[in-house]
């Protein structure tokens, strides 16, 4: 870890001179397993307004087979209807390589009242993000990606809607670099790439109310089926600047 | 020959720049070693008596200094510190017995009008016999995180912690490069920072656990997102700290929490840690089911799902560290568990499954971060072909069920034909019902 922490500086410094130039290029997307589909988050169906969001998926035939779409439907704090998304969502968005067949959409109602949905592509190389104002009318619509040997390894939303998109190589190790984006998916901080490390591995990329990451990193890895404990947590905090600008090192225990 | 070397905190003092921790030359040999703490049975000559709780939350200063310990305990392999409560009032020196009391002297030391804590030792150069500290009684006391106040009112934890490093064989630093807690002058530096936590290291190891990991991988169905978030509502950070007997997440122990503050500096753990007994649930993987929330009041509420999803716990700690509320629900014939989670403003919602998983009946609760029950909504059902997908809270604190007609919320299935909305007042009762 005393390796990292060096190189933890020297990525700063690193990214400081680079500025915020895009870390990838356009390639084939992964083949990279996407772990997981449907996101707690999407199944917060009360928004920040107050208001409930219900996103139906639309298949062809029972069973769940034949997926065709979802359609955002935006009810009030009762479950009366107020208004549906326009357009709505095509099979060909949102539909990733998840476990089943189940489209991968998070939804976030907005403390603005708006309703932001983000999808996850096939294969988790890419991800868009759709806003949809109170009137359910779409006012912005936003993709990125895929990026060269890269995968997404985790898409959330904050509690308070910002989102967290966080990219892995596809192939480790690699380095990782983490996104904030706003409700209609803009870019707000890029942070990194930093790493990698050896043995070492993001494990999480939070966010505070001050719209700041935290990225958590272990030594050696605890994400997978239980192995060997770890000896090292590491704690980043960085700036909305994505510049580092403290870190905590505890351990070994 | 014992010595008598006395350490002062003194505010007010010019900074200047100073390298790492400077040790005292002498180190306590025996672990553990305990401090008597006569803060409570002295407090009556403090000059201005804060009013209690004090503002994080601490019931007594006998509850801060365990914590200001507690906080060196955490970075230190070889020396335990434990603390007990003392109804005395007569202050010894000398006798071996370590100390920590309000006062204007120790040792024969007056405390002058520019020192907050004074802390007088005994040594032979290499071994600490005796160390005694006296908290200026002539100050306005509080316990409290961030800068200091401008009103004059001093942060106990903090002297706390700067004065128990000198009980561990840390001298002070004159100045503050690199900043730490053992500096000479009080600052806003309210707890351990790396140089002291080598300090503390160099003197005692770095070995605190046979095996701990931090857990942040999801364990299972059960724990919902909301655990993962680390930052809690207050901008703090917390970390639990599964603790294993063995490598390979075997013999699982328990559990420790941990507060940081936002940058992941280390403020205070949970005491008691949570034992292997609680929070030991049915999750994948063999990982306890523990979800964690900071709350925006600065407490953290730990919510354990029990072996068998009959029955849930919930434990608040407060920002010290120290266990303020515990409570148990369950079992019930029957009945089991069929979520349990945090809503985004820190409240907990329980939902109940009669008979057995995807039961027939379902009762939801609302809880506050103290586990105290809020609202009882239900039994509702059965109703044919129905399944209760989901009990959700909204900003106003009222809970929404989403039944689903058939189920959806496991593996592809159906497609569902009806959706029924139901919102609820705070008294549990259904206000409306919206079908679609």
């Amino acid at each position: 870890m005393r390796d990292l922490l060096k190189k933890i500086w020297f990525a700063v410094s690193f990214a400081a001179c680079l500025g915020d130039q895009a870390a990838y290029s356009n390639t084939d997307p992964s083949s990279e397993p996407f772990p997981n589909n449907q996101f707690s988050e999407a199944q917060t169906n009360v928004g920040n307004d107050g208001n409930i969001r219900v996103l139906w998926n639309t298949f062809t035939s029972p069973g769940a087979a034949g997926y065709t779409g979802s359609i955002l439907w935006i009810l009030n704090k009762n479950g009366n209807f107020l208004s549906s998304g326009t357009p709505a969502v095509p099979g060909s968005i949102g539909f990733g390589q998840v476990s089943g067949v189940r489209p991968n959409i998070l939804v976030k109602g907005q403390a603005s009242g708006n309703t932001t949905l983000a999808f996850l592509f096939p294969g988790a190389a890419l991800f868009g993000v759709w806003t949809y104002n109170s009137a359910g009318n779409l006012v912005s619509a936003v993709s990125y990606g895929p990026f060269a040997g890269t995968t997404i390894q985790d898409l959330r939303f904050a509690t308070n809607g910002k989102i967290i998109v966080v990219w892995a190589p596809s192939t480790p190790p690699g380095p990782n670099e983490a996104w904030t984006l706003n409700e209609f998916g803009g870019i707000e901080t890029v942070a990194g790439p930093f790493g990698p490390f050896a043995n070492t591995f993001l494990s999480e990329v939070d966010l505070g109310g001050d719209n700041q990451q935290r990225w958590l990193w272990n030594s050696p890895r605890v994400n997978g089926n239980p192995g060997a404990s770890p000896e090292l947590l590491t704690i980043w905090t960085f700036n909305v600047a994505g510049q580092v600008t403290a870190t905590a090192v505890y351990g070994p225990y | 020959m014992n010595k008598l070397l006395p350490s002062l905190l003194l505010c007010f003092a010019l900074s200047e720049l100073s390298p790492a921790y400077v040790l005292e030359g002498g180190k306590l040999q025996s672990s553990p070693t305990n401090i008597q703490m006569k803060l409570s049975s002295t407090a009556g000559s403090l000059s201005n008596p804060p009013a209690f709780p004090l503002s994080d939350g601490s019931t007594s200063w006998e509850q801060v200094f365990t914590a200001s310990a507690n906080i060196w305990n955490a970075v230190m392999a070889n020396m335990r510190l434990t603390t007990s409560p003392s109804p005395a009032t007569n202050l010894g020196t000398q006798d071996g017995i370590n100390e920590a009391y309000f006062g204007t002297s120790v040792g024969g030391f007056n405390l002058d009008s520019n020192t907050l804590g004074l802390t007088a030792f005994y040594s032979d150069g290499t071994t600490i016999f005796e160390a005694d500290i006296a908290f200026n009684s002539n100050y306005p006391w509080n316990s409290y995180r961030g800068p200091l106040l401008s009103n004059g009112v001093f942060d106990f934890r903090r002297v706390a912690i700067h004065e128990i490093g000198h009980v561990l064989g840390l001298d002070d630093i004159n100045g503050t490069n690199p900043p730490a807690i053992m500096d000479l002058v009080v600052s806003n530096i309210d707890t351990l920072t790396a140089d002291d936590i080598a300090g503390g290291q160099f003197l005692y190891g770095a070995v605190a656990k046979i095996a701990g990991e931090a857990d942040i991988e999801n364990p299972g169905f059960v724990q919902s997102r909301e655990a993962q978030s680390r930052i809690g509502l207050d901008g703090n950070l917390r970390v639990l700290y599964n603790i294993f007997s063995a490598p390979g997440a075997t013999g699982y122990s328990g559990s420790t929490l941990w507060i940081l503050d936002g940058n992941g500096r280390f403020r205070a753990s949970g005491t008691p840690q949570i034992p292997a007994s609680t929070g030991f649930g049915s999750a994948l993987n063999g990982k306890p089911d523990s979800l964690v929330k900071g709350q925006a009041s600065g407490n953290t509420t730990v919510a354990f799902l029990f072996p068998g999803r009959t029955s849930f716990g919930i434990w608040t700690y407060n920002l010290a560290g120290a266990l303020i509320s515990a409570a148990i629900y369950g079992p019930y014939a029957n009945t089991l568990i069929q979520d349990i989670r945090f809503s985004p403003a820190g409240k907990m919602i329980v939902v109940w499954s009669s008979a057995a998983f995807g039961g027939t009946a379902n009762a939801a609760w609302t809880l506050n971060e103290f586990g105290g029950i809020e609202t009882i909504a239900g039994p509702f059902g059965p109703y044919a072909g129905t399944v209760l997908g989901k009990v959700n809270l909204g900003p106003d604190n009222l809970q929404r069920w989403f039944w689903n007609s058939p189920p959806i919320d496991v593996a592809p299935g159906p497609t569902p034909s009806t959706l029924a909305i139901w919102s609820l007042n705070a008294s549990g009762q259904v206000t409306s019902a919206v079908q679609y």
